[in-house]
Order: structure tokens, then C-alpha cells, then sequence
């Protein structure tokens, strides 16, 4: 049987199933990537829309990454994502490694949580990188790269984008993607100029809000309506799929179920936690990133908890973090490594080729679709 | 046009895949599911489910006899059955569960004192002294009325129905349970109940912490060949439609029933919901000892604060009685906030039960036949 599941979405932007692999990223590295530049191109060769969450460590590697995946989708359209908060504390060091140093003047407590989870799990204190922190500079200069390369779909994690690069990217025919986690967010998307808006729930992986997907997706469709939404967080199966467009999205924007893909680069431990976990043990927490996250729950998490510390705005607490995180990357130890992944990974049992996750989640939709079409009683 | 007339219906002897949550926080005179709007919402195709979580047999009693005089119709009640309790085996007054808060608690005591001054509240008189906490024993006698009356349906709104599923199936009642994780469902599943409520965290009262989406899926898997009611975040058609696309056969719905004409909470918890944002209903154990779901109030940001382990029911509840009650009493509502779901952020209209469930069936027919479109 042919396929024919498809939207006024789908049809807008010339893909052929309305599933879009959601851009993650935890830091710039593609060797452990969650959305490396082969999953992003299985996806959007495949049918579906790869979307690449930013993980460059530089300028020039993104603008290397970029024209790798252009020669590897070979046509098909693809997009590229990352951060653009609205609340983030301003830098002028030029060196993480130099933030680091102001804070641990400035928050010993903090520092001192951070350096008791060393010292218990029996790490060795890892450096501080020198990449250049967020900054409204660096974001700009990454823009102007995006611009450059006339990306089809630019998606913000978070934040809007500002009106000169919607404005330039319209021009050059750029589609955008706004994320939304309350209705409120919605109305800003709407005022940035966004083409397409994505209503993630709670249950997602990474960056989330509160509010679930089955209770904001219908509030957010008929807030910027006639914009398309895209539905996220606790997306794994058709059935979801169809759920989407029932609570009238027009496609899906699926992270965690990518995650069980045989493309991703994020660590087997951390595959495994998707694959083996429950969806209680996918917990928020504000301590990885200064933003509320969803990932797989651990003792570094549990420490902050009982710390009752305020977690720093974004993107120090991050930083805060890395003597920490370093370590424990360096010593294997996955465990200690924020896993943002969502509430849906207890559905996900199976690692597979991305293409085949697309594929089942396609026929599912639709067979699910044609089903509720026929008397319900079973 | 789809048919959304499933099994389950059939199981409850009922004409639309609608029932009304049973939902108990309240006092016995401003109910969330009182008797005459749960005959309402049978009366019109659904299945009105009374929550009696709590309440003296005598009152239970009275529901149901007030009930059948308005409907003719399947009925339901909902009762809170807890694994674990704060409580023995032996009956307690609730003097004496206060006597032994005051020993054992002290921090928990000096909060409630703490928000008694705060907030200027009235020391007022419980006059409930000798009137029995909720025990195993008690929880047994609650159930005997549901079983006296034979109730078509019985719903355990949180814990493990286990041990009534023999003596309900003898009565020819169907039972179920609301879980809120796949192992609650497996434990309802080998206890043999005929039917699972699988709610998301977004729902109102009691919860859990998984979302619907990620939820309900897993629970249809887990407890097939029986039917899963979909739960949490359930206000309009298109969420009705969305359950049966996710495998459930028939939808729970609480928060969109409070604000109908025949509720009885307080008018300022009902103004609550019809203008709160989903944001604004928050989780906390403050209220019960059990997470619970309900509008923001800064007794629920001061008990988050200050670092306090919620006691176990029944004794949470018996603590901040003083704060509740004495803030009902002068009309303080902002402190004692309605128990109401995420969903409360489209609920925005009061209207007769009749005419949000002809609403509900209207919305759902549209929105499944609005997914032909997507397979052209």
C-alpha cells in the first residue's frame, strides 16, 4: 500500500509525511550528538524532516556541517536549530573557562555541590572548556551562517527569533519553526513572525515547560490559527501521530523516539536508559542548564534537590557544571551525564534504523486513521 | 459518520463514551460531582460518577437515594482506596488523630499555626471531635453501602481495588481503578477488574506524574483485552477523539463538569477555573499527603518552602484542616483553591451538564471526521 498520510503542512513544504526529527543537542560535539549530521539526512531522506540540533564546537565546523548535510539530503528539504533565549545572563568573558572562575568567586555554594558529587563518585576534576560562551554576538555570527547558506528551516529550541533574521530569512525563502510550551509563548511566536509553531508538552525530552501536550496543543492550534502547529513531547507511535492531528496539529516534531535510532551518536549507556527506563524516571530539573530540562533521573540531580539551591540563569549554570560533567565524560561514566530524553521512552523498547522508526510511525497513523473511520466497537 | 459507541459503553449500559469523573475533595454541602448533576450527565447519554472519597457511610448513603430520584440511569462511585494509611487498624477519632499531630509532628503543627496568624484566619470550631478518621475499617464500611445498593459501577479513585473485585463481581458490579503508571496497571490487571481509568499527570485532584500522551498508550498495551478509560486534560472533542486514537474506549472527565450549572463547589472555584491558565494548576502533597493537582494558593508556595514530608492520609488532610475550613468560612477562597486539572485553561463557559456533554459528542464526531482530510 502506498502512503498517503499528509497535511496542508506537508504539502507547504514539500516533504512527504508530516514527521519532523526534533533538532536536540547537549553541548558541541557531534561525536556524541543526539541529532548528528547522518540522522538528520536518514530522516529527510526518508519522507520525513531531519532538523539538526546545533552541535558545532565552532563557527567553522557548523559551516563545514551545514554544507555536509546539503551534499547528503541531496535536495530534500532539512532544517537546523538552536537556542535562542530570552533569558540568559549577559557575558563578555570570551572563555567558559573564565566564566567558570568568576563564579566559583561568586557562588562557592554552588560550586561546592558540584564538587561534592566529584568527590563522592571518586572523579578527578576535569578542565574547563575553552569554547566561547553564548552570547548575543556568537548567536548573531551563527545566524549570519544560516543566512548564508539559505538552511530551509531555521527552529528556535527556545526563545523567538529577532524581526532582522525572519525578516533577511523570509527574503530568502527560510522557513520558521517557534517552540511553545504555554499559550503566552504563543502570542510572542506570533509577534516574531514565525511560520509554523510547535506546541511541546511537558512529557518532552530537554527544555520543557509544565503543561502537557494533550492540554496546550489544542489551545495553541486555535491561538495562532490559521499558522500550522506542530505537536511535541510524548510523541513515539502512529497512534500519537494521529493524536497530533486529532487535537488539530498538522505535524509532529518527535525527539526521544530518534533517540532509539541506530544513527544517533549519544553514548550506548544513555540509549540504554531510553530503551530499558520508565517514563517516572524522566524527571525536570533546572541544575544541567539554568532552564527547566527533562532528562533521565540520577544522583547528580538528587544532590541538587536536597541542596535546595536556585539553579543560575542560562548559560552559567551550565558552565558551573562543567568540572563535573567533564570528569565523568571522561571517565565513562554516562550515569553522571544529564540524559535529556522524555516520558515516552517507556514505550521505546527497540533500537532501529531511523528510517524504519519513520516508516512504523507512518503506517501506525494511518492505519489508525482509517480505523476510527469504522464503527468503534470492538 | 464515525460511530463512537464502544464496548465499553455497552459494559456500562450507557449511549456516549462519556463519564463524569467521581471527584470527592469538598465538603459535603459544595460537592464536585454531587448526585443531581451525576444523574444529569447520565440522563443525557453519559455516566455520572459520584466521588464519595472520604465521606460517612450515612452520607454515601444519601447520594446514591438522592441520585435515583433524579435518573433512572447507570450510576458510578468513586472511592479513595489508599494502600498505605496514617492510621491502624482500630477506629480514631479525629480528636485523637489531632491529639497525636500535636506529639509526633510538631514542625507540621507549628505550620498550620503559622498560616492561621498569617493570613488573620478565624480559629473556628471543626465540631467534628468525635466524628471517626478514615481508617481500613471505616473505608470497609464505605464500601458496604456501595455494595448494599448494588451500584452498577465502582471506581477506586486512587490505590488498589483488590480486595472488593470479589465482593462487587458477587453483586454484579463492574469495578476499575484509576492508575496514573503501567505497574498500577499490571497490579488492577491481576486483581481482575473489568475496566482501567488511565489518567495523566495534567488531571485534576489526585495524580500522578506521566503525562497523557506518553501515558495511555502504554497502559491500552498493558491491560488488553480490557478497556482503558483515557484520563487528564479532557475538556473539548478534540481530546475525546485523541483518547480513542491512542486505544481508549471511553473518556474520564472531571474539570469540565465543575463548572456546570448543577455543581456545587464554591462559585469562586468554579470563576477559578473558567478564567485560570493550564499553567496555573499545580501540582503539591500539601492538601492530602497525595499529590494532587489543584489552582495555585500561597499556602500551597509556603508548605513547598518549607521543606516539610507530607504526612499519609488520612492525617495531611486532618492537619490543614484548620487552614481550609477557617478559609471557606470567610470566603478567603484564594487560600483554599479548587481542585481542578491543566485542562481548566479552555474551560471558559458555564453551562447545564446536558449541554457540555451534547457538546462533547458534537466536537468528537467533527474532529474525527476532520482526520479523513489528512489521507488524501
Amino acid at each position: 500500500m502506498a502512503n498517503k498520510l499528509t497535511t496542508p503542512l506537508s504539502e507547504m513544504l514539500g516533504i512527504k509525511y508530516p514527521i519532523f526529527l526534533a533538532g536536540m543537542a547537549v553541548g558541541g560535539i557531534q561525536e556524541t550528538a543526539p541529532t548528528p549530521i547522518k540522522l538528520v539526512a536518514a530522516v529527510s531522506n526518508a519522507g520525513g524532516l531531519g532538523v539538526l540540533g546545533d552541535s558545532f564546537s565552532n563557527l567553522d565546523e557548523m559551516d563545514r556541517g551545514i554544507q555536509e548535510l546539503k551534499r547528503l539530503t541531496n535536495g530534500h528539504p532539512y532544517g537546523i536549530d538552536f537556542l535562542l533565549p530570552a533569558v540568559r545572563a549577559d557575558v563578555t568573558a570570551t572563555s567558559n573557562k573564565e566564566v567558570y572562575e568568576q563564579l566559583s568567586k561568586e557562588y562557592p555554594a554552588h560550586i561546592a555541590i558540584m564538587k561534592e558529587v566529584i568527590s563522592q563518585e571518586g572523579l578527578e576534576e576535569a578542565a574547563v572548556s575553552q569554547s566561547e560562551p553564548m552570547s548575543t554576538d556568537l548567536l548573531k555570527r551563527k545566524i549570519e551562517i544560516v543566512l548564508d547558506h539559505k538552511v530551509p528551516i531555521f527552529a528556535a529550541a527556545t526563545g523567538e527569533p529577532p524581526e532582522w533574521f525572519t525578516k533577511r530569512g523570509h527574503e530568502l525563502g527560510i522557513k520558521f519553526i517557534g517552540m511553545c510550551g504555554a499559550v503566552r509563548h504563543a502570542e510572542r511566536q506570533v509577534a516574531a513572525n514565525v511560520d509554523i509553531i510547535t506546541a511541546q508538552g511537558t512529557e518532552a525530552g530537554g527544555h520543557t515547560g509544565n503543561i502537557s501536550s494533550f492540554v496546550l496543543i489544542p489551545q495553541i492550534v486555535d491561538k495562532v490559527a490559521p499558522r500550522p502547529v506542530l505537536a511535541a513531547g510524548g510523541i513515539g507511535s502512529g497512534r500519537h501521530v494521529a493524536a497530533s492531528l486529532a487535537l488539530g496539529a498538522q505535524g509532529a516534531w518527535v525527539g526521544t523516539a530518534f533517540l532509539a535510532s541506530e544513527e544517533t551518536n549519544i553514548p550506548t549507556d544513555h540509549q540504554n536508559q531510553i530503551l530499558n527506563g520508565r517514563s517516572d524516571q524522566f524527571t525536570t530539573s533546572k541544575f544541567s542548564s539554568g532552564k527547566q530540562q527533562r532528562a533521565f533521573h540520577n544522583i547528580v540531580k538528587d544532590a541538587w534537590i536536597k541542596s535546595g539551591l536556585t539553579a543560575l540563569p542560562m548559560p552559567l549554570q551550565g558552565i558551573l557544571m562543567e568540572p563535573m560533567t567533564n570528569a565523568a565524560k571522561k571517565a565513562g561514566r554516562w550515569d553522571l551525564v544529564g540524559n535529556p530524553s522524555g516520558q515516552i521512552s517507556g514505550m521505546l523498547t527497540e533500537r532501529r534504523p531511523a528510517k524504519d522508526i519513520l516508516m512504523e510511525m507512518v503506517d501506525e497513523a494511518e492505519e489508525t486513521i482509517d480505523a476510527m473511520q469504522r464503527n468503534l466497537r470492538s | 459518520m464515525a460511530n463512537i459507541h464502544t464496548s465499553l459503553c455497552d459494559m456500562f449500559g450507557i449511549e456516549q463514551p462519556i463519564v463524569m469523573a467521581g471527584m470527592s475533595l469538598g465538603l459535603d454541602d459544595a460537592m464536585p460531582s454531587p448526585p443531581r448533576l451525576a444523574a444529569a450527565v447520565t440522563n443525557a447519554g453519559g455516566l455520572g460518577v459520584m466521588g464519595c472519597g472520604s465521606r460517612k457511610p450515612e452520607t454515601i448513603d444519601w447520594c446514591i437515594r438522592e441520585f435515583k430520584k433524579h435518573s433512572s440511569g447507570p450510576l458510578g462511585i468513586d472511592l479513595l482506596l489508599p494502600v498505605t494509611m496514617g492510621t491502624g487498624s482500630n477506629p480514631e477519632t479525629k480528636a485523637e488523630v489531632r491529639a497525636r499531630l500535636e506529639k509526633d509532628y510538631p514542625k507540621h503543627v507549628a505550620f498550620v499555626k503559622e498560616m492561621v496568624q498569617e493570613y488573620n484566619l478565624p480559629e473556628i470550631d471543626l465540631d467534628d471531635a468525635e466524628e471517626e478518621a478514615m481508617t481500613a475499617e471505616l473505608l470497609k464500611k464505605e464500601f458496604e453501602v456501595v455494595l448494599d445498593h448494588k451500584v452498577p459501577v465502582f471506581v477506586a479513585g486512587l490505590g488498589d481495588p483488590s480486595w472488593v473485585v470479589p465482593l462487587a463481581r458477587k453483586q454484579g458490579m463492574k469495578v476499575g481503578g484509576v492508575v496514573g503508571a503501567v505497574r498500577h496497571a499490571e497490579r488492577q490487571k491481576a486483581a481482575g477488574v473489568d475496566f482501567i481509568i488511565a489518567q495523566g499527570t495534567e488531571g485534576g485532584g489526585h495524580t500522578g506524574s506521566i503525562a497523557t500522551f506518553p501515558l495511555v498508550p502504554q497502559v491500552v498495551d498493558t491491560a488488553s483485552p480490557i478497556p482503558v478509560l483515557a484520563a487528564g486534560g479532557i475538556g473539548n472533542g478534540r481530546q475525546i477523539a485523541a483518547s480513542f486514537v491512542l486505544g481508549a474506549q471511553a473518556a474520564w472527565i472531571g474539570s469540565a463538569f465543575l463548572v456546570a450549572e448543577e455543581n456545587d463547589i464554591p462559585i469562586e472555584h468554579q470563576q477559578q477555573i473558567l478564567d485560570g491558565n493550564s499553567g496555573d494548576f499545580t501540582l503539591s502533597k500539601y492538601r492530602t499527603g497525595k499529590q494532587s493537582r489543584s489552582y495555585k494558593s500561597p499556602v500551597k508556595d509556603a508548605w513547598a518552602v518549607s521543606g516539610l514530608d507530607p504526612l499519609p492520609m488520612p492525617l495531611q488532610g486532618i492537619l490543614m484542616e484548620p487552614v481550609y475550613k477557617a478559609s471557606r468560612s470567610i470566603g478567603m477562597m484564594h487560600l483554599d483553591t479548587a481542585t481542578a486539572g491543566q485542562v481548566a485553561g479552555l474551560v471558559t463557559e458555564r453551562k447545564p451538564a446536558k449541554d457540555i456533554v451534547d457538546r462533547l459528542v458534537a466536537e468528537t464526531h467533527e474532529a474525527l471526521d476532520n482526520m479523513k482530510s489528512f489521507m488524501s
